[in-house]
């Protein structure tokens, strides 16, 4: 008997022993020097499991191990690896603090060549560095985000003096841009020459092409995120840099040193006071400015509480003398709350208000109008990060959104030739719960699957019209406040699968379902600050994107260059088009003007890039195509969108020239865009008129342009770093084609002619930056 | 409305900065001759006139084909008006009277197709005056003054002439409607070019009043008068005519006032 139980208690002490404990170490990654938090830093256990994670967007990691010892290697772009030998017998918390890399360039580092393209999971993934954001020339001298996500495979842009950009053939208002998670609406300053984001500020930028981890969504074709500096929390610091058209600061350091920090950055264009030297009455009167503020303040309140609150404000103006101006800008407000809750579980709980709006104001004499249009949300987003261990992350969480619309409220004086008019305020509550998974299911292959719900409800008060085909209003029904007129509820599933083939090289395939209730009103081929944003509604149906992507991803010599190749394919639903002659602005019945229809996008991408050395850069190539089959539109048969570019060519290369120089260039290169010309003419009451056939069967000309830059380091100490950089935008001044018009030749009235306008030629400039 | 110029008036700003053009050559597509079909009644006394012309191609000199040989009638009240040939592709009216509140159709039969269209004579709008107001480069814009009537859509066709003759190169026609501005006293800003206005000639302007079908039509032929896709404009389309059987044009019965000054 006793023998008996001697031997079951051996048997179950050995099982027991073989379900092997497993114990958490968790914590997070900063940098050393500044307490900035690390984005995707790679913390790994070394051994033959080889077991990792990446720091999620605070810098937080946690990995669930069999006990055991391990030696822990984190690593991160621009920083020393740091090592720790840990005996794993129990829960452990350890921050990690990463030395920079170092500055000197005779400095012998040695720091790992990354092959994060190959490991990660999700296909059309793009990170770009702060620091070829600050190596790529852009015009008037300033670093711009949107401009260089411009230059990767799949990303279009909108042409000079656009706003817009373009991913995978959709629309300009089908990208998500975060800023700390806040929604920008406008993310371009004055039609798009100078970004809202102040480079100097910024912290980490992925944009995703399509294929977004469940916790995103709202937009069909991209996300773009971007997550600023906390602000460092050991030193003040101030930089900064002075241009010809534009300047900008930056300024941060502690509240309560490596406990708490605060940012303040700033930007001012004064392009204004160049036009008052004009002789022009028309341009000296001129108001042309915008500036952006960017505030942020955090503080760590215990190990497992941190809270942020930061706030956004931007806004451009232009007018002339008093007799018009328009001024339209963003504000932002968020408040976060990061909450440990246990060595597996990560919380941050977010509360965000944003408002976009618009205000013209025209005075002439007796014609005085003044209007406001704008967007108003208030979210609650809670999302929980668990780290089951066995290579298993779960993402889960909801968020809920009031969304205001106020399409516009005019206002006249008594002499107007214009009635007072104030459009209804449109109300929504968006709400969305997801869930996720990604498995490290064997060392070769990774499963990321997620589904999003999300159920959104149009709500009075208001009236709400029904229409005919002729657009006619057959029906009004008013809804009170906060009753439910229309609600859509889209199940978004998200998988992607990687295949490691070997360690530099591997296979993803994905497929996402995205939509988008938020549509951007424009029937001008440019957009406009003044175009309308109007939610689903009775009328209007959630847009549907489902996408499939497959890619294989390669990297040589050592990680030294990566090389990948895309092929995506993109069904569009419910895409809106305009009746000819649409009035979209001030109409109550504005909804009455859409048509609708289906897309579809396809394109093989192409990208090759060099990271380390004294040279580096990258090529990307897009062959593409976006099409359109609208109701009612070109005969019911497909078109090619406006922003279909067959052939998009973007070369970028970088060079540092000894220890002072370091010269940028890029190169791009892409076909028109598609546009509608006319195919005969004829003649109205002594007027040339032009006759038109298919709907953008022509093609703008080819666009080429190239850019060069050249940095001098100044004098560069412990306490001041200062550097100048020269710029020519446009370096062999192409007169690339901005639009064409057609009209009478003045010379020979009996003939009509294309002319071509361009907007820029050389733009050269001047910047000087400073650090200290 | 002011809202679509923002973009305009932006680029402008930097276009005087920077930009600059140049004559480019374009390979256009040639379609299918179209009939061009044109038609006024207005509350003058007539004749009235019907105009039917066809298409050409973009690189062909201006000169635009007459249709001759079609038989063009218009009926009103129950009587109809056959028209006559008065010169190539000319057909005018004998008796036709143009009333306000009367609906006149058009039927035309030209090359074996037939085309039809009605359009009804609104109310008469009196244009008062027209003054001057000082626009950029000191350029002089002229300004209608008019009281719109309250409670009835209204829908108006401006067409400038100096010294008698239009403005060149389209210039001088604009729409206006009184979707935002019913009852309002209008003073209505007419934006043309500083080569048409000169001072001491004669600016005379007409205020047609239209339907709300040739209204739209005017509306979208202007907004493609610009003549090519450029920024702030909606792709371009053939105006919606409302002649049907497939001709290009329009046919309107409208009012007109006109007003003359001499420039200052």
């Amino acid at each position: 008997m006793k023998q008996g139980l001697f031997i079951i208690i051996t048997l179950l002490g050995a099982l027991l022993s073989s379900a092997q404990q497993k114990h958490t170490i968790s914590g997070t990654i900063t940098d050393q020097q500044t307490g900035e938090t690390l984005i995707g830093a790679t913390i790994r256990l070394l051994g033959n499991s080889g077991i990792g994670v990446l720091s999620n967007s605070y810098g937080f990691y946690s990995i669930t191990a069999p006990e055991n010892k391990y030696t822990m290697v984190v690593s991160f772009s621009g920083h020393k690896s740091d090592t720790l030998e840990i005996t794993l017998n129990k829960d452990i918390t350890h921050q990690f603090g990463l030395e920079p890399a170092g500055a000197q360039l005779n400095e012998v580092v040695v720091v790992a060549r990354r092959n994060d393209n190959i490991t990660r999971t999700l296909p059309g993934v793009q990170k770009i560095s702060i620091e070829e954001i600050k190596n790529v020339p852009v015009i008037f001298g300033e670093q711009d985000i949107l401009k260089t996500i411009q230059l990767l495979p799949g990303i279009k842009s909108g042409g000079d003096g656009s706003t817009g950009f373009f991913v995978r053939g959709g629309g300009a208002d089908q990208n998500l841009i975060l800023l700390d998670e806040a929604t920008v609406y406008n993310a371009s300053h004055l039609l798009g020459f100078f970004s809202t984001f102040n480079s100097d500020a910024i912290k980490d930028v992925t944009v995703y092409k399509g294929d977004m981890p469940a916790q995103y969504g709202g937009r069909l074709s991209s996300l773009l995120d971007v997550k600023m500096n906390d602000g460092n929390n050991k030193n003040y610091r101030v930089s900064g840099g002075v241009g010809l058209i534009a300047s900008r600061i930056n300024v941060e350091g502690p509240i309560v040193k490596n406990k708490g920090s605060f940012m303040i950055s700033a930007r001012r264009t004064y392009a204004d006071l160049f036009l008052k030297l004009s002789k022009d009455s028309t341009i000296n009167r001129s108001i042309l400015y915008f500036y952006d503020i960017n505030a942020k303040a955090n503080y760590q309140l215990n190990e497992r509480n941190k809270v942020f609150l930061s706030a956004y404000f931007g806004s451009d103006k232009l007018g002339f003398s008093n007799q018009f101006g328009i001024r339209w800008g963003n504000a932002t407000t968020t408040l976060r709350w990061n909450h440990i809750f246990t060595s597996k579980l990560f919380s941050n709980t977010s509360l965000i208000y944003s408002d976009y709006s618009y205000n013209i104001s025209i005075n002439q004499t007796t014609n005085n109008l003044s209007i406001v249009s704008k967007i108003k949300d208030l979210t609650l987003k809670e999302d929980l990060q668990y780290y089951a261990g066995n290579n298993n992350k779960i993402n889960f969480g909801f968020n809920l959104t009031k969304h205001t619309f106020t399409p516009g409220e005019f206002l006249t004086s008594k002499t107007s030739s214009y009635n007072s008019l104030i459009l209804q305020d449109k109300y929504a509550l968006d709400g969305v719960a997801y869930v996720s998974n990604e498995w490290e299911a064997s060392d070769k292959i990774k499963l990321n699957t997620g589904l999003r719900l999300s159920s959104f409800n149009i709500t009075g008060p208001g009236d709400f019209y029904s229409y005919n085909s002729k657009g006619e209003t057959t029906d009004t029904m008013a809804y009170s406040s906060g009753k439910i007129v229309k609600s859509y509820l889209n199940l978004q599933p998200r998988f992607a699968a990687t295949y490691q083939l070997n360690k530099l090289s591997s296979i993803k395939i994905s497929y996402s379902r995205n939509i988008q209730n938020l549509h951007l009103l424009s029937n001008s081929t440019g957009s406009n600050p003044t175009d309308l944003w109007i939610p689903s509604s009775n009328n209007v149906k959630p847009e549907i994107a489902d996408q499939v992507s497959a890619g294989y991803y390669r990297n040589i010599n050592n990680n030294k260059y990566e090389f990948s190749t895309e092929l995506y394919y993109k069904l569009l639903q419910n895409q809106i088009d305009y009746k000819n002659g649409a009035i979209l602005v001030a109409n109550e019945t504005v909804e009455s003007q859409l048509v609708y229809g289906k897309g579809r996008a396809y394109g093989l991408e192409a990208y090759a890039k060099k990271k380390y050395g004294s040279l580096t850069g990258w090529i990307s190539y897009t062959l593409s195509r976006t099409e359109r089959h609208i109701e009612g539109v070109n005969n019911n048969l497909w078109y090619p969108a406006t922003q279909d570019q067959t052939h998009s060519l973007s070369i970028v290369v970088v060079y540092k020239l000894g220890k002072k120089w370091t010269l940028g260039s890029d190169f791009v290169f892409n076909t028109g865009n598609a546009v509608t010309w006319p195919s005969g003419k004829y003649n109205i009451d002594g007027n040339t008129a032009f006759y038109y056939t298919e709907r953008n069967s022509y093609r703008m000309p080819a666009y080429h342009r190239m850019d060069v830059s050249a940095t001098l380091q100044g004098k560069k100490t412990e306490k001041f770093d200062g550097s100048w950089t020269f710029s020519i935008y446009n370096a062999y001044g192409r007169q690339n084609p901005y639009f064409i018009q057609f009209q009478n030749d003045p010379a020979n009235p009996q003939r009509t002619q294309a002319i071509q306008y361009s907007l820029f030629r050389w733009v050269p400039s001047v910047t000087y930056n400073f650090k200290f | 409305m002011p809202l679509y110029k923002t973009k305009y008036l932006i680029s402008l700003v930097l276009f005087t900065v920077y930009g600059c053009k140049k004559v480019i050559d374009v390979k256009l597509h040639n379609a299918a001759t179209q009939i061009v079909i044109t038609g006024d009644i207005d509350n003058r006394p007539g004749p009235y006139k019907v105009s039917i012309s066809k298409t050409i191609d973009f690189s062909s000199e201006n000169v635009f084909p007459p249709v001759s040989g079609a038989i063009v009638k218009i009926k009103a009240n129950g009587i109809t008006d056959s028209l006559t040939e008065t010169s190539p592709g000319i057909y005018s009216t004998h008796f036709l009277r143009g009333r306000p509140g009367t609906t006149y159709s058009l039927f035309v039969l030209a090359e074996g197709k037939e085309y039809t269209a009605t359009s009804t004579m609104p109310q008469p709008v009196q244009l008062d005056s027209i003054d001057f107001r000082s626009g950029r480069k000191n350029t002089l814009y002229a300004v209608a003054n008019f009281q719109d009537p309250e409670g009835v859509p209204n829908y108006y066709q401006f067409i400038e002439y100096v010294n008698g003759n239009k403005f060149r190169n389209g210039r001088g026609n604009s729409v206006f409607d009184d979707r935002l501005s019913d009852g309002r006293y209008i003073n209505r800003l007419l934006y043309d070019d500083s080569s048409d206005i000169k001072t001491g000639a004669i600016l005379t302007v007409q205020m047609n009043c239209v339907d709300k079908e040739v209204y739209s039509y005017l509306s979208e032929l202007l907004q493609i008068s610009g003549g090519g896709e450029g920024f702030s404009s909606p792709t371009p389309a053939n105006p919606t005519s409302n002649i049907s059987g497939g001709a290009l044009g329009y046919f309107s019965a409208h009012t007109i006032s006109t007003r003359s000054v001499i420039i200052p």
